[in-house]
């Protein structure tokens, strides 16, 4: 190992918030590749002589009013939140990051009209505009996706505009202009690679704010359909049993939270790591 | 017609004003000029003379601006580059038509190796694989005189000092062969050792290649090492024309006067020998009504208040703005220059 990356290497571990976030996530994302193998039983098996169990040596999480194992479920769950908060900040990012960086390289018109639109998406409470796109398409995992993913576009599409200005005014854009460079060029060759530090941050914070969104649509029975193992589903599903049975809603809430925690300190550790100087 | 070939710019009244909320700003007012192959013009001047807005509206660099060309021809090899399509112009800047900038701190992509960054340009205008256009980016580097061109080639900017990172942007501004380079203030951010070894490589490099060179500057010295020609501008005009050498031995203009007289030397012992032209140069947005140097001219009288002088031809291509010329065709005496405070 060089001393150069030696050095990364204990810039990082210094960072405690990018550490613990990123074991955090790591986790979670082990057990979401292993989750055949975690889990002790069938996420989908129901039994009735066994509905309702306290958590035990055997369901360390208990059983639900199926008779599923929970600890199973969540394991499970883990795969469907961070498909769905990975995918939907893919998508929402690669539109949102074309329309902020056409909009801040071109300005003017083009900057105005984009920007307005990303205006009325925004004044939309987010939980309402994804309500709202899961009512016109219909509900299932794909669409919670979708309408996450709308969601995310214009702060997307803000944090990059506002990156691309400051770039845009820097003298080797109008170098690389002077050598006959074409827009197009310009603004995926040289401008994209001097804005993605804010990118990638926007993007990880964004992946736990997709999770929560998620969630909070299967919650409402408007996201992810049963039988599929959901964090935010099986929260909703131990509602009406929450007075004697509270660790239905407990450990898929509890996961939510450690997921959720552990994305956003890693982002904030990667902000840090990666714009030293807004650290303090 | 012969000659007319030799002719590689000729920028023929041209006028570029900015838009703002104060009213029109006329950056370039009526300028003319032309460039034989092989010929070194420099274009002298203060901040704000627009100068650098003359070569960034040859190259119509000023989309992104309020600034727009509202008059005039440039004609580069004959085609007027005002009509030219914004594609067009991409495929003559930086492989006809070079620009050098003043800031090579800054003028380099930070993320991009300086041999990508180089290559990039040559793939653009020439047809040419990844592999031969970054060989030709280490011969550019190497032919720009910079040491173990293979290892820096791969090397970021931030790894280069202020002088080879001008060799780098000297490189890219030469890597497709220009017939036209322009240089706007290429030494003004480098120490004073730098820029000797910067103006002799533009100067060696344009020999070698027998293009035309636009340097521009505020800095005589610069011009007295570089150039052939020399054009002085002042508010958006240009006031002389001459070559080098006559600028330097009888200059026309009283404001060609006062710059020379303002260069420090090492025979200036004390304060006093050095001379400032006094007041400021005039705000854009109320340009005086007759001569522009007239507020600060010490040869002033009425008809200059009041009327604008002509470019005049005193003879051959020697060209001076001037009424004291132009009415008393006479030597002004340097001596007003001689008490620049008035006390």
């Amino acid at each position: 190992m060089s001393v150069g990356t030696k050095r990364k290497l204990k810039k990082i571990f210094k960072n405690r918030q990018l550490t613990l976030g990123g074991v955090i996530v790591i986790l979670f994302i082990l057990v979401a590749f292993f989750a055949p193998f975690i889990a002790p039983f069938d996420p989908l098996e129901q039994s009735m002589p066994r509905r309702l169990q306290a958590p035990s040596s055997e369901h360390i999480m208990g059983t639900d009013n199926l008779g599923r194992d929970v600890f199973s479920r969540i394991v499970f769950g883990t795969r469907v939140s961070l498909v769905v908060g990975v995918a939907s900040t893919l998508m929402g990012g690669i539109v949102g990051v074309f329309f902020g960086i056409i909009a801040g390289y071109y300005g003017k018109a083009v900057d105005t009209v984009i920007m307005r639109v990303m205006d009325i998406l925004l004044a939309f409470p987010g939980i309402l505009l994804a309500l709202g796109i899961v009512a016109v398409l219909g509900s299932g995992t794909e669409i919670v996706i979708v309408a996450v993913a709308v969601w995310a576009v214009p702060t997307f599409a803000r944090i990059v505009r506002g990156s691309t200005l400051a770039v845009k005014k820097l003298e080797y854009i109008d170098a690389i202009r002077a050598v006959g460079a074409s827009d197009f060029r310009i603004i995926f060759l040289h401008i994209l690679p001097n804005v993605l530090s804010p990118i990638i941050v926007q993007a990880t914070l964004n992946v736990g704010s997709a999770i929560v969104a998620a969630a909070v649509l299967s919650f409402l029975g408007v996201g992810t359909q049963a039988p599929t193992p959901e964090w935010g589903s099986m929260v909703n599903a131990g509602r009406q049993f929450m007075m004697e049975n509270s660790y239905l809603v407990f450990f898929p809430g509890l996961m939510i939270f450690l997921l959720v925690v552990g994305i956003n300190l890693f982002g904030d550790g990667l902000r840090d790591h990666l714009e030293p100087k807004k650290s303090k | 017609m012969e000659k007319d070939k030799d002719i590689v710019l000729q920028v023929e009244n041209l006028q570029t004003s900015f838009f703002t909320e104060d009213g029109e700003l006329k950056a370039v007012n009526d300028v003319s000029f032309s460039i034989e192959k092989g010929q070194s013009l420099g274009i002298v001047g203060e901040s704000g003379s627009g100068k650098s807005i003359t070569s960034l509206s040859i190259l119509r660099l000023l989309t992104g601006t309020t600034g727009k060309i509202i008059g005039g021809k440039i004609l580069f090899k004959g085609e007027d580059l005002t009509t030219f399509s914004e594609k067009k112009m991409q495929s003559i800047r930086g492989n006809r038509i070079s620009m050098i900038f003043q800031e090579p701190m800054t003028s380099l992509n930070p993320t991009i190796t300086i041999g990508e960054q180089i290559a990039e340009v040559i793939r653009g205008h020439q047809k040419k694989d990844r592999k031969s256009a970054w060989e030709d980016a280490v011969k550019m580097l190497s032919g720009v005189g910079i040491p173990e061109p293979e290892k820096r080639a791969k090397q970021y900017p931030f790894q280069l000092s202020g002088g080879m990172r001008q060799r780098v942007m000297i490189a890219i501004a030469i890597s497709c062969q220009p017939e036209l380079l322009i240089a706007d203030e290429p030494t003004t951010a480098l120490d004073v050792t730098i820029q000797a070894q910067i103006l002799s490589l533009i100067k060696k490099i344009q020999r070698r290649s027998g293009g035309a060179l636009v340097m521009i500057t505020h800095d005589l010295g610069v011009i007295a090492e570089t150039c052939d020609a020399v054009a002085v501008m002042y508010c958006g005009k240009i006031v002389e024309y001459a070559s080098v050498a006559e600028l330097f031995e009888s200059p026309k203009h009283p404001y060609t006067m006062g710059l020379l007289n303002s260069i420090p030397s090492h025979e200036t012992d004390s304060e006093e020998d050095l001379y400032i032209i006094d007041g400021q140069v005039p705000s854009p947005y109320e340009l005086p009504n007759g001569c522009l140097f007239a507020p600060r001219c010490p040869y002033a009288k009425e008809i200059c208040q009041n009327a604008l002088p002509e470019l005049l031809n005193l003879y051959g291509n020697r060209l001076v703005r001037c009424h004291m010329q132009q009415t008393e065709g006479r030597e002004l005496e340097h001596d007003r220059w001689k008490s620049p405070s008035g006390s």
